[in-house]
């Protein structure tokens, strides 16, 4: 019984590479820092692995290790500025929805077949700066749900919430998501050219 | 009063619930009653069409990543890129030989 809760860290990164550096990535949004938080949280586990418990999933203990890594970085970098609620697709706006909860300003048809745009890199780009502003724990939801074929149980123990709270979540960012594809990809021409950037309003406050 | 205002709801769900509805069927089978709602208020609201068209788009912009192992390294941040991957497996193996 007991068997199913070693760990065998000569498989952890075929399990979990992907998940733990989507985690870091969504936090600090650099390939070579999000990896290499990856490999210390790896090296960090083998030689803490005697306290592991097994009361969480291996997946779980992990996370513990690299959220703590992550949390690390921030202090020791300026990095943090980028992180803070003001480049966040939420908090923008205060949703999308008026009191009545009717659209504010209802969604319109993509102009073109979405499945058509996926051919182009440049799609890609733009749907990853959406990713990277929305806030982390949506982005964990909704990646972790998309990409990895888990189940909806797994995604609420590791997040330690409820059904309904990932349904919520999935549903915000989905939301917000929406709203940044039509704002800086599906948009009218001039604003495709110029692509997702800082508002002017952002520039100016500085 | 409560039961004709959880009627009301039913036959005339606000945008706000009836696109959290939508999300939820990619999730789950809906219930009869979701399904009936959502249906007769997609009749007459072109802007929750529009976003349950999008957001099936977006289902499947994520099925092609995950399902074309040539299309996974197009979202920066979806999966560990090989290089740096092989970096992490020959930096853990190592330290696992060192420690037997």
């Amino acid at each position: 019984m007991t068997e199913n809760l070693k760990l065998e860290p000569a498989r952890w990164v075929e399990r979990h590479g992907d998940g733990l550096y989507r985690y870091a990535y969504a936090r600090v949004r650099n390939p070579e820092a999000a990896a290499e938080l990856v490999q210390e949280t790896f090296l960090d586990a083998l030689r803490a692995r005697g306290s592991f418990s097994g009361r969480s999933s291996e997946r779980t203990w992990l996370i513990a290790i690299l959220k703590h890594k992550v949390a690390d970085f921030a202090r020791r970098s300026k990095r943090e500025r980028t992180l803070g609620a003001g480049e966040s697709l939420e908090g923008a706006a205060d949703g999308p929805f008026d009191r009545w909860g009717h659209w504010k300003r209802p969604p319109k048809d993509w102009p073109s077949d979405p499945l058509a745009e996926y051919e182009r890199r440049e799609f890609w780009d733009v749907l990853g700066s959406c990713l990277t502003r929305l806030p982390a724990h949506l982005a964990d939801a909704f990646l972790d749900h998309e990409l990895e074929g888990v189940t909806r149980e797994q995604i609420c123990e590791r997040a330690q919430i409820t059904p309904a709270n990932l349904a919520t979540r999935l549903y915000r960012a989905r939301l917000l998501l929406r709203d940044c594809l039509d704002a800086h990809w599906f948009a009218p021409a001039q604003a495709v050219a110029a692509g997702p950037r800082v508002t002017p309003a952002e520039g100016l406050t500085a | 009063m409560k039961n004709a205002s959880n009627l009301m709801n039913m036959l005339w769900p606000s945008c706000e619930r009836v696109s959290l509805t939508v999300s939820n069927g990619l999730e789950r089978d809906l219930s009869h009653a979701e399904r009936a709602s959502v249906g007769l208020h997609m009749l007459v609201c072109p802007g929750c069409r529009a976003f349950r068209r999008q957001v099936r788009a977006l289902r499947e912009a994520f099925r092609l990543l995950r399902s074309r192992s040539a299309t996974r390294d197009k979202l920066a941040g979806a999966f560990l890129p090989a290089l740096l991957r092989e970096r992490i497996e020959s930096a853990l193996s190592e330290r696992m030989r060192e420690s037997g």
